[in-house]
């Protein structure tokens, strides 16, 4: 097993390199630079003091110099743990990496316990209870609260630590909205998934012997129900990085997301390929937990 | 200058403000925190290095100017931290008196020196100043301390718009000491002004926070404990946040559409006025004056002659704007051309058969099937709409244009490097309330939002010569002729209109004065809430 996790902790360094290098190259053929958009958005000086201002911050953030030696040297201080300044925060990268991952990591964990708190018995109530009212259950709250629920969240994030409840009160709302999200297709998962393995000979053999409801359900059927569901869920935890981008600017949450749309328009280049990589680094991560579960989950691929 | 402005708020105040009257006879409230919001981070917060409003916003009440717009009656000009100032028999020299007993909000006593240290910083050559530089730099020669509270500004020549320049929001003064020991104004920590708020705390992408300074140089001001602005982003959310109060304040940009400010309206009935009042923005469509096909003066003038202002107006912006115009009357009084006049040029008179026919006539001169045309647009508010309705108005006469769409910051990027053909619609605010901003930002040559590489002599000769003039007879006739040669020339950029938009403010805001530009009224410094 540890071998077997070596080998995939290896495997992150190619993946990474990869990610780093196609959002560097995909940056630089995107129209503008950090120098032409600052100067250019305001218009309000002659195009000849334009041409100089531009050389100027060009020459300061090294944007003169080949892409390749810029990636290098990007390269060179990130292994370092350096990600570069900010020249439109004016703060070194790595203070809003700081800053901004744990509040966005907090609304990922959130969203995927609730969307698994919420979905997966949900999946497997309409997959036992077949064609009832069940089945359009949750997506009946879901929708109530979020059409009839008048309350706004505060507009001012708190930090967790400092005030947990008011934290909660703010997070909640993106959390439910991204849960409802996800939690339809896992909990159609869940159920497909129940109803296969609910009709298999084992099941039928576990009530035979008198076993309780409840333990044929939930000991026998959905363990067995739930590789597909682990697969997918770890597959969501990449593109909920994504859908949480926009649910912090909806709800105001001043997390990673917010942060990369700001660097993404303004070609801020290091908080841009910092915060990808780091988003990168957590899909990974993600992906090499859902396998270790697997493992947990199905002995068969334990000892193989 | 001053009957200019007059006018610019007339139809804000008589709208919107009409609480107003009866609150000058109520005695103010002391205390409370004045809540609105900001549509973006400002990220760095140099004022004089910076450009977009946010960051404008996030610190309009720190610091003082020399002169501003005064929170009683924007319309005038008045003294901020100098008491009086007068000017040299030939216009060229104006002398400021500065209070004494001003104190930073570090403590520290202020004097001349921090505002020399401000413009000679401002006016630095290698100094990149989009706002207050660039207004300044062409008109000021040097900036003298003549004693401890008294500096004198020498000018290049008499130049009409000075006052209404220094008066910006953008030139406010900073402090010498605070200049030495950051070297710039970017981080929070900088923010030392004299104003009547301190700067509290700045948490990226949520929350800006000032609060009441108990030293401010006028005894018994402000009347609030302070001002918190939330950042928020997207519409959806400041009209979540205005509708369940929020933000009790919404007079910034983005002002609201029709239909949102009816949904306030109908959250909030009764507590909050709402009203539509003018940007100081004007609406343009551009072409690129070197490329073909526009680098053809029949080509610009078919332009001119199709581009229907009036249902430009009427249908993208719920008929919140001034058509036509080169300058709104309502913003520069009778600096502007009356609108009677400029609605019977070609290209704004109605109906529009005459002008589409002989517009039609030019293209098919030089292009007997029609001509194909890359538009582009930012993709940002309602560009999108807006260049759609002008594309089709545009195939009337056999221009078939395709929509190119950049996202919000490379699109001036974009215009900036002249990358276009045609630039299918885009807005230009302006910094001051003065009639002269419009034509140096765009039809100047060289100007820096003169995208489309434009240049005529006379263009450059009027505007110069309305710099210049001090008889404000005068300079007014100067400006209508300009006005008449810009509406009726093949023009890199036809003026579609002057933009307005909605509004609201909770009734209890009080003493809340819009002025003309949308940079110079969010000090705070004499509003008040009423329980």
């Amino acid at each position: 097993m540890r071998k077997y996790v070596a080998r995939r902790l290896l495997l992150f360094i190619p993946t990474l390199l990869g990610a780093s290098i196609l959002i560097f190259v995909l940056m630089r053929l995107v129209p503008g630079d950090i120098a032409e958009i600052l100067v250019y958005q305001t218009g309000t000086e002659s195009s000849a003091v334009q041409q100089k201002q531009i050389q100027q911050i060009r020459e300061e953030l090294g944007l003169n110099r080949p892409v390749v030696v810029q990636y290098l040297a990007w390269l060179g201080s990130a292994v370092r743990g350096d990600f570069g300044y900010s020249y439109t925060q004016r703060r070194p990268v790595t203070d809003i990496l700081k800053e901004r991952f744990p509040r966005s990591m907090e609304l990922a964990f959130l969203t995927i316990v609730v969307a698994i708190i919420w979905a997966i018995p949900l999946g497997v109530i309409s997959a036992v209870r077949q064609n009832s009212w069940a089945d359009y259950l949750g997506v009946l709250i879901l929708y109530g609260l979020v059409r009839f629920f008048r309350w706004m969240p505060p507009l001012e994030f708190v930090s967790f630590l400092d005030n947990p409840v008011e934290n909660l009160k703010q997070l909640i709302w993106p959390t439910l909205a991204q849960a409802y999200y996800i939690s339809a297709p896992i909990t159609r998962l869940t159920r497909s998934q129940m109803l296969e393995v609910i009709r298999h000979d084992y099941v039928r053999t576990a009530r035979a012997k008198g076993l309780a409801e409840q333990a044929v359900v939930y000991r026998h059927a959905l363990g067995n129900s739930l590789l597909p569901v682990v697969t997918f869920i770890g597959w969501w935890g990449g593109r909920l990085l994504g859908g949480i981008v926009i649910m912090e600017i909806i709800f105001s949450v001043p997390g990673m997301g917010t942060a990369l749309v700001q660097a993404v328009s303004y070609r801020d280049y290091p908080t841009v390929q910092a915060i990808i990589f780091v988003m990168a680094l957590v899909f990974l991560t993600i992906n090499l937990l859902v396998d270790l579960l697997y493992g947990w989950l199905d002995p068969r691929i334990r000892y193989a | 200058m001053r009957k200019s402005v007059v006018l610019t708020l007339t139809l804000a105040l008589l709208l919107g403000l009409s609480a107003s009257g009866a609150a000058a006879q109520e005695k103010p409230r002391y205390g409370g925190v004045l809540n609105w919001y900001v549509y973006a981070d400002p990220g760095r917060l140099d004022i004089h290095a910076e450009s977009p409003l946010s960051v404008q916003q996030a610190l309009a009440g720190v610091y003082s100017s020399l002169l501003h717009y005064d929170p009683d009656d924007p319309t005038k000009i008045t003294g901020d931290l100098a008491e009086r100032w007068t000017v040299s028999p030939d216009g060229k020299a104006y002398t400021f008196h500065l209070r004494k007993g001003v104190k930073w909000h570090d403590g520290q006593p202020f004097s001349a020196a921090d505002v020399k240290a401000t413009f000679d910083r401002v006016l630095n050559p290698n100094f990149q100043s989009p706002r207050c530089g660039s207004m300044l730099k062409p008109l000021v020669a040097s900036v003298e301390m003549l004693d401890p509270h008294t500096v004198q500004f020498q000018l290049k020549f008499p130049a009409a718009p000075f006052v209404s320049s220094v008066a910006s929001a953008w030139c406010r003064v900073a402090a010498k000491h605070i200049l030495e020991k950051y070297g710039d104004l970017t981080r929070p920590e900088a923010q030392i002004g004299t104003g009547p708020f301190k700067f509290k705390r700045y948490e990226r992408d949520s929350v800006i926070e000032w609060e009441k300074n108990k030293d401010y140089f006028i005894p018994g001001l402000p009347y609030l404990d302070g001002v918190k602005q939330f950042v928020l982003k997207g519409v959806p959310t400041q009209v979540a946040a205005a509708k369940a109060g929020r933000i009790v304040l919404w007079d910034t940009w983005p002002p609201m559409k029709k239909t949102e400010a009816d949904e306030v309206k109908r959250a909030r009935g009764e507590e909050v006025e709402i009203y539509q009042s003018p940007l100081n923005t004007i609406m343009l469509v551009y072409m690129h004056t070197q490329k073909p096909p526009f680098n053809n003066p029949d080509l610009r003038k078919a332009v001119n002659l199709a581009i229907d202002r009036q249902e430009l107006v009427a249908k993208t912006l719920e008929g919140a704007g001034v058509p036509c115009a080169m300058l709104d009357p309502k913003l520069v009084g009778d600096f502007a051309l009356p609108l009677e006049e400029v609605n019977k040029l070609p290209g704004c008179r109605q109906p529009k058969d005459q002008d589409i026919a002989e517009a039609k006539r030019l293209v098919e001169k030089h292009y007997p099937n029609g001509v194909d045309v890359e538009a582009a647009v930012r993709s940002v508010g309602g560009y999108i709409d807006r260049a759609q309705l002008v594309l089709a108005q545009l195939r009337k006469i056999g221009i078939r244009g395709t929509l190119k769409t950049y996202e919000s910051a490379a699109g001036f990027a974009v215009y900036g490097k002249g990358d276009f053909i045609f630039i299918a619609i885009q807005d230009r605010a302006m910094v001051t309330g003065d009639p002269s901003d419009v034509f140096g930002l765009i039809y100047t040559t060289g100007s820096g939002s003169n995208w489309g590489r434009w240049s005529d002599p006379k263009v450059d000769e009027l505007a110069d010569r309305g710099l210049k003039e001090q008889n404000r007879e005068k300079r007014r006739q100067i400006y209508h002729e300009l006005q008449r040669h810009l509406l009726t020339q093949d023009t890199t950029a036809v003026s579609v209109g002057w933009i307005e938009g909605w509004f609201f403010r909770d009734k209890r805001v009080r003493n809340y004065k819009v002025s003309p530009t949308i940079y110079d009224h969010n000090t705070f410094m004499k509003v008040w809430l009423a329980q």
